[in-house]
């Protein structure tokens, strides 16, 4: 009935809605209260659009503005969630600047992706929505005081969505190629990333890194990974190796 | 009241604690991290060497030569040191063992918890408690147990107070076993890739096409026929690739089908639909519509009355005799040929004399057709074949069991993490001292103040 995209654009418009009427409604004596219930609802919304959006679209979220938009939609709407809050405006701005990388990011990818997909499988694609969404996770990070109370479980959930992103990958590799994991340079990429964060949560937890280098070191390698892989691959000559035949 | 110290970590007798400590410590994982990052970023940057080239050193040798990258020029010295095939090289196998053995022992440690001066950052406190020693014990317990923390009383034979009473606070639940897991699940997944890597390597890949038999391996009493292939899509970009088969087994024949990305699995044998690629049929009769063989040129093959033949990367062109005429047919298969008008997939055939090699006739072909030659017919129908990959994988289910533990085990030790303290307590005349020591990511967390309050309810001085 609706299109794929049209759907994901209503999912995430009700949520910039909820998000917007929350903030109006927060100085209201009996509503107020129910405002941060108001932002969590569209934080799902916005989620739901993504999930619906990668489950139902068959091609990879890489090179398609449907995925695209799915989710810079819900970095925007996350934005929108944590701006009322003065203290956290910075992070609004942050996240902001996160999307607009985002669509930077999907122009060199549309060109080379598709292939590499054959058709789109929902679980090879995954990596993309994981990573897509850890580095917000880390870009807001970048920006919040590590003693604040938000960002121990945002560089978990960051993390945690690198492990499910990979962990998506080698069930998608599996299904299609018989294997794994086949050590390709996106492959190593992924990898290097995820490792880079995990380094940087133990390194936090056990030696207090996390003033320092928790952010940095788990977002430049997922910024790496997602934008700069596929130009170093390309520029080493290794997508000809690896790539050619899939 | 002098502070109370734990077994020294640097004394002889207790060398073997200080190793058991250092080598089973979280903190070894960083070492780990961080060398399976620069692993990763190497492999990233460098090429790798296919494994199935790995096994010929002429192969190798080739590829040396043929790769095209910035570090070319430095490729054999980058080769010698096993930079270009990391994953296959010594240094890979010793960094398994390593993460083995850590892993091994790290596991050992939370499965029996000891108390042991921890190493890393501590902070450490110190309390009077002015209640009896009972009183103090049972109130200890009581605030620790309160906290979500398992009390366990311990016994130091190098204690330098035998007075002192040693307690360990442990975590339950979740926040214990969700370590557990993590490690088992890494550890159980390690140990089937390394296993599966030496005794199961990946099953062949082979070209199928349709008519054609595929045996499984292990199974003689079974194998798969290739029906019908069915490539739904335009023609520059395939939108859905679908194959046909039966399965003949014990005399039953029963239909599959097969698409690309969704296996299909036969007792411990998967099946997967990798690739697929453009092939023809052809045949040819005569004017009395006598049929005549069909024979490639090149390899080793007999006269067919239908004749299936495949384009891949490698090879583009395909050179075809018919038996009792003195024909070729050369035919030469184009992904698309804008310089003839066909966008799509098209076939150039050429048909030569075989003695002289002139050229008689040509066509072009975008799609299934027949072409006449003197008096005789050619049909040409297009069709496709599919790279089929046959690997048996027994145990397939203890990896993907080994993935669910340990992301369960990673959600645990995340949003639930370990919370541990040790505490020393000395008796004396004016009343219990009590020692804590905790790790300084926790001495400002909320359970560490919970407990702290509890504590400050009967204790009465602070340092």
């Amino acid at each position: 009935m609706f299109s794929l995209e049209l759907g994901v654009l209503c999912s995430l418009s009700l949520a910039a809605v909820i998000v917007l009427a929350s903030g109006t409604l927060y100085s209201h004596p009996r509503f107020g209260a129910y405002c941060h219930w108001l932002r969590i609802a569209s934080a799902l919304i916005a989620s739901a659009g993504l999930v619906w959006q990668a489950i139902t679209d068959q091609s990879s979220l890489y090179g398609r503005w449907g995925g695209a938009s799915a989710v810079v939609g819900f970095g925007l709407v996350w934005a929108l969630c944590i701006w009322p809050n003065p203290n956290k405006r910075v992070t609004g701005a942050a996240s902001v600047l996160a999307a607009l990388l985002l669509i930077a990011g999907w122009l060199p990818a549309a060109s080379g992706w598709p292939r590499v997909f054959l058709g789109g499988w929902f679980w090879l694609a995954q990596i993309a929505t994981a990573m897509g969404v850890s580095f917000w996770c880390y870009a807001a990070c970048m920006l919040i005081d590590p003693k604040q109370e938000p960002f121990k479980p945002i560089v978990n959930w960051a993390l945690l969505l690198q492990i499910v992103g990979i962990f998506a990958l080698a069930i998608g590799a599996q299904r299609t190629w018989g294997r794994a994991l086949s050590w390709d340079p996106v492959e190593c990429w992924w990898l290097f990333a995820a490792a880079m964060s995990a380094l940087a949560l133990c390194g936090g937890r056990q030696q207090n890194w996390r003033n320092r280098l928790v952010a940095p070191l788990g977002l430049v390698p997922a910024l790496l990974g997602w934008f700069g892989s596929w130009f170093i691959i390309q520029a080493l000559h290794l997508a000809s190796l690896y790539l050619a035949g899939a | 009241m002098a502070t109370v110290q734990p077994p020294q970590r640097f004394a002889l007798a207790n060398w073997g604690s200080f190793i058991w400590q250092t080598l089973s410590a979280p903190a070894q994982a960083l070492w780990l991290l961080a060398l399976a990052s620069i692993g990763c970023l190497l492999m990233g940057l460098i090429p790798q060497i296919p494994l199935e080239m790995l096994r010929d050193p002429t192969l190798v040798d080739l590829w040396l030569v043929s790769i095209k990258s910035p570090w070319s020029g430095a490729i054999a010295t980058l080769h010698s040191i096993g930079l270009t095939h990391l994953i296959h090289s010594r240094l890979f196998y010793i960094y398994c063992a390593l993460v083995a053995v850590l892993l091994l022992l790290y596991l050992v440690r939370l499965l029996i918890p000891r108390w042991a001066h921890p190493l890393g950052e501590l902070t450490t406190e110190q309390w009077r408690l002015s209640c009896s020693h009972s009183d103090t014990l049972d109130h200890l317990e009581r605030s620790t147990a309160l906290v979500g923390l398992r009390v366990l009383y311990r016994r130091l034979p190098h204690a330098p107070d035998a007075n002192t009473t040693y307690i360990q606070g442990i975590s339950r639940g979740g926040r214990r076993w969700g370590s557990v897991l993590l490690v088992f699940g890494l550890m159980s997944m390690l140990a089937t890739g390394i296993f599966t890597s030496w005794n199961n390597p990946p099953g062949k890949v082979v070209a199928v096409l349709p008519g054609d038999t595929l045996p499984l391996p292990g199974k003689p009493g079974t194998q798969l026929q290739l029906i019908k292939l069915s490539v739904l899509g335009d023609n520059n970009q395939v939108t859905r690739l679908i194959s046909d088969w039966t399965m003949t087994e014990n005399q039953l024949t029963s239909h599959l089908s097969f698409l690309p990305g969704r296996p299909v699995l036969i007792g411990e044998t998967g099946i997967y639909l990798l690739n697929y690629g453009p092939a023809v049929h052809l045949s040819a009769s005569d004017s009395n519509n006598q049929i005549l063989p069909l024979q490639p040129v090149l390899g080793a093959s007999t006269p067919q009355d239908t004749l299936r033949l495949r384009f891949d990367r490698d090879q583009q062109e395909q050179l075809v005799a018919l038996q009792d005429s003195s024909i070729l047919l050369r035919l030469i298969h184009y992904p698309s040929l804008p310089a003839q008008g066909i966008t799509g997939r098209a076939l150039h055939i050429q048909v030569l004399r075989s003695n002289t090699g002139d050229l008689l006739q040509q066509a072009y072909l975008d799609r299934s057709g027949s072409l006449i030659i003197q008096d005789i017919k050619v049909n040409i129908a297009f069709d496709y074949y599919v790279m089929v990959q046959v690997q048996n994988e027994p145990w397939l289910w203890l990896v993907i069991l080994g993935g669910l533990v340990t992301l369960i085990g990673l959600i645990c030790s995340l949003f639930l993490p370990k919370r541990e303290l040790w505490l020393a307590l000395t008796p004396s005349p004016s009343g219990t001292w009590c020692q804590v020591w905790v790790a300084r990511s926790d001495s400002q967390a909320s359970w560490m103040q919970t407990w702290r309050a509890m504590i400050h309810e009967v204790a009465d001085v602070q340092p």
